[in-house]
């Protein structure tokens, strides 16, 4: 980020009209630490620029003590609070409030307090400690509370995280919810088709838990979306669009109400393929006029459904809408035709993004070609406008990473490896992590994690780069399998 | 360090009391915090937080958690089945099947709850308000976990593993299971999902890169060169990267983008849903193929309408049916004979008198959120809702509204004047004299026969008002009317008739008025009353009038005063008349031996030259006396 960019968003934080000043400042504070914290990890301590970012860091500390007795950030359930107030982050520094959270956890660290009479030398060495400890390793409070105070910083403390922020067997908790989405999404599908009630305070449970992964491991949860169980595609895909199409909404900044509105929404988006003969939805050749007329109708099928469920039961509106509209282009062609043309719903519009996303990167019998996640990605860029709106499809891009979660790719050392997560720094969107699956000879290895922004300190060269996206399929390769057995590993 | 000597020079056995008690007293806190949330629980379930009981304990526990957060830190509660503990001791008990807080929490799966500094009165209301909201829900619709994350509360978190959730949705799948014999396919054990991977598949075998994957690899080179130039302008090198921006950052959102993504959120909550609800079931009906679904689905209209009117939302029910119409539209074009006529039923139920009597116990109960918008909700009912308002205009409060539905009367009137007069009624005199007086406004000479229905009328006010705007007709018919008010058993009304009586050049009426005048009735009538049929005669003018009065003027009165009373009114009435023959009555009359009428002959026939002479002046006759 530009220093100018950096400026823009200051201000725009600083302008939000509803935060208190205080908490304005505890927002700047916040942009600022991320900004000297990225410099601590490239720079000596003496270097200037980041003594000057270190003195305008101080300058904000300052302020706030003017107001406040000290400037305590806590972390809890995920999100960050200062004083007591919850900071909210909205698109444009999402990526700020994620990097701080990570860090934090890392270091197993709950809270920091800031207090009165903190020195630059003290911020320094702080940040200094927290930055320039190893990026890979897993790191003890312990060890890093005991170097603070023999760096002599008394005025600043660092609490434990509490053991309840302490997410353990996430991988396999996030994997278990997926199935368990599943299972419940086929049981509501079950009881739908004998006319019982679907249990909607169990999906909503099941949307809140997959919301809370995404929060807790983005990447992972998309990684899971890797799974394509052709047996019961419609409940997999399902399952797949909402997590996908709350991970988006939650970066555009919708409310948990709304993510709440959307994930049900999502989830029940293909409930009208309930009445689509399998003999057609598996149909391995191209469908004829009247085939695809009955494809066609599960929009309005699903939105039938969900009707006559809603007067019964506290369902969101939205999910008819979904249900009907989730194929109507940003055009406004595709399909049902509308009585009255108007603009698809924002929600709509989401889980088209996802839903599609999620369809053409799934092997079907009638599917001549199944598109790697980064061709899918390109494809679906191709037709921003369109087919999709432009600025969610943006979102959803940069969401899923250049290389997206779950792609299979050649290195240019011959290795080739899984991507497992992306790289929070922008200009590393091309440079994510990968699980090293062969070595250059081609041979499959269980391997590491390999960070393709990790430079070899002789030639200042990156280590790896990624030359080509691969077809896993091809190769036999089960990307769901890779994650899954993160939580497998786990358990 | 001295803390430390002080600390050394106590007992141990000392310290380990003072430490014990302070425990004890900071678990008694609990205790006493959690007893105060639990009855501000039971309390916000009886009464609105504003009752002055329940702020007065919400005030108490506010103080309390702010007391002892200020003084300990975060509290976390543990939560069992029927107890909450603290620092792992039992701090409260409810064993209570329906009312326990404990299990209120236990039952969605919550494990612990926290409470943190900072938490303050407003949360502590609205979590109270939660607890009331999810506790009278059905239980398969309450979870008061997923309330309280939906409302993300600053300092109260909670604990719920994902552990409850596995059990929820793999005992709902085995209930389900059992109620239909399903058999689970392989891999789904219904204790526990289980997550099953072969890891050692992934260190087995080879991958041979085919010829076209090879093509990139094998350009290793140049590939990397294009990627750095995508990367960054460092030429690779990482030294760099934190200034530079990538050409894919600048493909990021920029800052108008990003307000536009922020203005497409708040349109998306701007949108009324049920307008957006009413689009929707046109849509679904729209694209439905079968007539029982779409049979099905308006009744789903129906309901739906039934449930705005009674929610008040009448500008939504309204918009139904519009919509309705319109599609009803499209399917009569499209020949669809079946759906336009099933949607022809809606519209009739739209209408239907069920329909209407929901809001006229509304305005009976005088729940009006909107005059404005049932007004015009009641206007696309044309004229079958006027007898419906009419039943209830006496006992509309709400002034806007009654100042509406006048004016939708008005203009029903304008119409056609007999719409508004079926609505009068001698039960509804604040409505009657309005339309009455809208009678009159519209001056439609056709309306005057109907005017002879009030003469049944028991209703005096509405009997005068009708008196008063025959009187302003100036039509014959009136007039045979007015005079049919003056057999009325009421003198007021008699009166009022006798005044508000034209002569319009009809003699024959002027001539049943004599003969009344002379009757033995008329003497029995009230100064009042006899006075302005006297005036009536006065303001016709005609000799035959002036004979008559002339007559009871110069009857003698024989000491009688109630033919004096009578021969005074005959003077006035001369008077008024102002003709020649008139002045002659009155200047023999000033020749009289009555004082009584000698001088009142002599003041009228002043007053008429005073009159004349005015008139003289102004060329034109004196204008008549309206009130006696």
């Amino acid at each position: 980020m530009t220093e100018q960019a950096k400026r823009r968003s200051i201000r725009r934080l600083a302008a939000r009209p509803e935060l208190r000043p205080v908490v304005r400042s505890a927002i700047d504070l916040l942009v600022r630490f991320h900004i000297i914290y990225k410099n601590a990890r490239l720079f000596e301590p003496n270097n200037i620029t980041f003594d000057v970012q270190t003195g305008k860091l101080l300058d904000l500390m300052v302020d706030i003590h003017d107001q406040e007795s000290e400037a305590a950030f806590h972390l809890r359930q995920n999100s960050l609070f200062f004083n007591g107030t919850r900071l909210k982050f909205g698109f444009q520094n999402y990526g700020i409030f994620k990097f701080i959270v990570d860090e934090l956890k890392r270091n197993e660290i709950g809270g920091i307090i800031f207090y009165p009479g903190v020195t630059g030398d003290e911020l320094r060495s702080f940040i200094f400690l927290l930055a320039k400890r190893d990026a890979r390793a897993k790191r003890s409070f312990v060890g890093l509370e005991a170097a603070v105070r023999a760096a002599g910083v008394e005025r600043i403390d660092i609490e434990p995280i509490p053991l309840s922020e302490i997410s353990t067997d996430q991988e396999k908790n996030s994997a278990k919810v997926y199935f368990l989405s599943i299972l419940h999404l086929k049981d509501s599908f079950e009881r739908d088709r004998n006319n019982e009630n679907i249990r909607l305070e169990t999906s909503r449970r099941l949307v809140q838990s997959i919301y809370n992964h995404i929060v807790d491991n983005e990447s992972f949860v998309y990684g899971l979306t890797n799974l394509k169980n052709h047996d019961d595609y419609t409940l997999n895909h399902s399952v797949n669009v909402c997590a996908l199409a709350v991970g988006l909404g939650r970066r555009i900044g919708l409310q948990r109400t709304e993510l709440m509105d959307l994930g049900i929404s999502a989830f029940f988006h293909d409930l009208g393929k309930l009445d689509t003969p399998k003999e057609i939805l598996e149909k391995p050749a191209g469908l004829d006029p009247d085939e695809r007329a009955v494809i066609q109708k599960h929009p309005h099928q699903g939105a039938e459904k969900l009707l006559h469920l809603r007067e019964f039961r506290n369902l969101p509106l939205r999910a008819i809408h979904v249900a009907l509209e989730h194929h109507i282009r940003e055009d406004l062609s595709g399909y049902p035709i509308s009585f009255r043309k108007r603009e698809a719903n924002l929600f709509s519009k989401i889980v088209k993004i996802a839903d599609y996303f999620d369809a053409i990167t799934t092997k079907r019998a009638y599917r001549a070609k199944i598109f790697t996640r980064a061709e899918a990605l390109d494809q679906m860029l191709e037709c921003s406008g369109t087919e999709f709106h432009p600025l969610l499809l943006k979102v959803f891009a940069s969401m899923l990473g250049r290389y997206p979660i779950g792609s299979f790719v050649l290195l240019d050392s011959w290795e080739m490896g899984i991507v497992v997560d992306t790289n929070s720094e922008p200009q590393f969107q091309l440079r994510p992590k990968v699980k090293l699956v062969t070595d250059a000879e081609g041979n499959k290895i269980d391997g590491d994690e390999a960070d393709l922004a990790e430079t070899d300190p002789s030639s200042g060269r990156f280590k790896r780069t990624i030359v080509r996206v691969l077809e896993p399929n091809k190769y036999g390769i089960n990307v769901s399998d890779y994650f899954f057995a993160q939580a497998a590993v786990r358990s | 360090m001295a803390a430390e000597e002080t600390k050394n020079q106590i007992p141990s056995s000392l310290r380990e009391q003072a430490s014990d008690s302070a425990g004890r007293s900071t678990t008694g806190k609990i205790r006493e915090i959690l007893k105060l949330l639990s009855q501000a629980v039971s309390t916000i379930k009886i009464y609105p937080s504003i009752h002055s009981s329940l702020r007065t304990l919400i005030d108490e526990l506010a103080g309390r958690f702010k007391s002892f957060l200020d003084e300990h830190g975060a509290i976390e509660i543990g939560i069992q089945e029927r107890s909450f503990t603290y620092a792992g001791q039992p701090v409260f008990r409810d064993d209570h099947a329906v009312r326990s807080l404990p299990f209120f929490f236990f039952k969605d799966g919550m494990q612990i709850l926290f409470f943190y500094p900072g938490l303050d009165r407003q949360e502590i209301v609205e979590f109270l308000e939660i607890i009331r909201r999810e506790s009278f829900l059905p239980p398969d619709e309450a979870d008061i976990v997923n309330a309280l994350w939906e409302r993300e509360f600053g300092n109260i978190q909670y604990f719920a593993p994902d552990d409850f959730l596995e059990s929820r949705v793999l005992k709902e799948r085995d209930e389900w299971a059992q109620q239909m014999h399903v058999v689970e396919s392989e891999g789904i054990v219904l204790s526990e999902v289980e997550i099953k991977v072969d890891k050692d598949n992934f260190g087995r075998g080879r991958i041979e890169l085919d010829a076209e994957d090879r093509v990139p690899a094998a350009r290793s080179d140049s590939a990397s060169t294009e990627i750095r130039e995508v990367e960054s302008e460092t030429d690779g090198q990482a030294g760099d990267q934190t200034g530079a921006e990538s050409p894919l950052h600048k493909a990021s959102l920029n800052e108008p983008e990003i307000e536009r993504i922020e203005f497409m959120i708040r349109s998306n909550r701007e949108l009324p849903p049920h307008q957006e609800y009413i689009d929707l079931l046109i849509e679904i009906l729209f694209l439905e193929d079968s007539l029982p679904m779409f049979r099905s689905t308006t009744s789903v209209l129906e309901q739906h309408f039934m449930d705005m009117v009674q929610r008040g939302e009448y500008d939504q029910a309204r918009l139904l049916v519009e919509r309705a119409r319109l599609l009803r539209a499209h399917f009569e074009q499209e020949k669809n004979t079946s759906k336009a006529a099933r949607l022809d039923e809606f519209v009739k139920f739209a209408r239907d008198e069920k329909i209407l009597a929901v809001i006229k116990a509304q305005i009976l109960s005088q729940d009006i959120a909107s005059p404005e918008g049932l007004m015009d909700f009641l206007r696309t009912f044309g004229p079958s809702v006027l007898q419906v308002l009419a039943e209830v205009y006496e006992r509309i409060e709400n002034l806007d509204f009654r100042r509406l539905v006048l004016e939708y009367i008005r203009a029903m009137a304008r119409e056609d004047f007999r719409t508004a007069i079926n609505l009068a009624n001698d039960h509804r005199p604040l409505l009657t004299r309005e339309i009455i007086g809208l009678l009159f406004d519209l001056k439609n000479k056709k309306s005057i026969p109907f005017f002879a229905n009030f003469l049944n009328y028991t209703t005096k006010d509405i009997k005068m008002e009708a008196i008063d705007a025959l009187g302003a007709f100036e039509d014959e018919t009136a007039n045979k009317i007015i005079l049919e008010f003056m057999k009325d058993p009421d003198p007021e009304i008699r009166t009022r008739a006798a005044l508000r009586l034209r002569y319009l050049g009809d003699l024959g009426r002027l001539k049943q008025m004599i003969l009344q005048a002379q009757s033995r009735e008329f003497r029995k009538k009230s100064p009042i009353e006899q006075k302005a049929i006297f005036t009536y005669l006065g303001k016709s003018r005609t000799d035959e009038a002036c004979r008559y009065l002339k007559s009871v003027l110069m009857t003698p009165s024989l000491l009688s005063p109630k033919v004096t009373s009578l021969r005074l009114l005959a003077v006035d009435a001369l008077e008024l008349m102002s003709t020649d023959g008139a002045r002659a009555a009155l200047d023999r009359g000033s020749r009289l031996w009555n004082f009584k009428i000698r001088r009142a002959c002599l003041q009228a026939l002043e007053a008429v030259a005073a009159r004349s002479a005015r008139s003289e002046g102004q060329d034109h006759l004196p204008p008549e006396a309206d009130a006696p």
